[in-house]
């Protein structure tokens, strides 16, 4: 995982004149149950991103431990006994996206594909996300709907939850980036 | 009486469950601990937090410069990005480029992407 970031860094770097967008506080978040008494649903509010626009490649690093619950408790079980996020502190998405071309954005969503390896508990998993992407005042914004299999990141549910936590967890991004100086 | 006597196991096991459920939903819907009782794990300033070796996901005060102010975040010297939320907006807005203060927050862990060091849910220590 490191030796991907690391890639992707140098990656990103060799193209000194290029403009790069990015955010350290994008919203992601994700609804791990049907609705039930006590949705488990959860917001990272801290989740780090770059696009480079001259060639659309994206990378994304957020932690574990930054998801915020409404109930401690549900908190505690998610880092400790599904994510283990002592081991696994980081998830990641390095990825390009596709027919990206910075001039052709306008002030309304314009529809992508983002193709890329998503990285959660140390296994990465080739993924294709259908993104919208905008210009705003700032910079950029891109939002992105998608679901991840637990059994695909090897998330283990106990049989006596295995009814209230989905097999599908649907995550949610919504990313305002700045052109970054 | 002899009715009290003869449901007196009903009652003791109605009691027993009740209280149970009382107990484990207290425990479940339990409050969260606000940042400013957290125990702190690590007090100084950053030369000494980067030398401590700190474990990930553990309450710091941080003593130091202010080098940057962006829109819910700070950075403290070089490379300690410290992010807060909007509750502690206006106790940030008072913050200046240049100033010398003491946040306490939850470090996270080394950001690779922006190759700095990243504290959440921050608040700002006045009483130094």
């Amino acid at each position: 995982m490191k030796f991907k970031l690391l890639i992707l860094l140098l990656f990103i770097c060799a193209s000194a004149n290029s403009q790069k967008y990015a955010t350290r506080s994008g919203k992601t978040s994700f609804i791990g149950s049907e609705q039930t008494f006590e949705q488990i649903k959860a917001v990272n509010d801290y989740s780090s991103a770059i696009i480079d626009s001259s060639n659309g490649d994206i990378a994304i690093l957020l932690f574990i431990n930054a998801f915020d619950f409404e109930i401690a408790l549900m908190q505690e079980h998610f880092n400790e006994n599904y994510m283990d996020s002592s081991k696994f502190p980081k998830a990641t998405f390095i990825g390009n996206i596709q027919n990206f071309k910075l001039n052709e954005t306008t002030s309304s969503y314009q529809e992508y594909k983002i193709n890329g390896v998503l990285t959660i508990r140390g296994i990465g998993n080739e993924v294709s996300l259908a993104s919208k992407i905008k210009k705003t005042n700032e910079g950029l914004s891109l939002k992105t709907n998608f679901s991840v299999l637990t059994s695909e990141y090897d998330i283990n549910i106990p049989k006596v939850v295995r009814n209230k936590i989905s097999k599908e967890i649907k995550i949610k991004v919504e990313y305002e980036l700045v052109e970054k100086i | 009486m002899s009715l009290l006597k003869k449901y007196k196991w009903i009652f003791i096991s109605s009691l027993v469950v009740l209280s149970s459920i009382f107990i484990g939903i207290k425990f479940a819907y339990k409050a969260k601990i606000p940042m400013t009782e957290k125990k702190v794990v690590f007090s100084g300033n950053i030369s000494e937090f980067q030398t401590a070796k700190i474990a990930k996901n553990s309450i710091v005060i941080l003593s130091d410069y202010v080098t940057q102010l962006n829109k819910k975040e700070i950075m403290l010297g070089k490379n300690i990005i410290a992010q807060y939320s909007d509750s502690e907006t206006n106790n940030f807005n008072k913050v200046s480029l240049g100033d010398k203060i003491s946040i306490k927050g939850v470090y996270l862990g080394y950001d690779n992407l922006f190759e700095e060091y990243k504290l959440i849910n921050c608040i700002l220590i006045t009483d130094e």
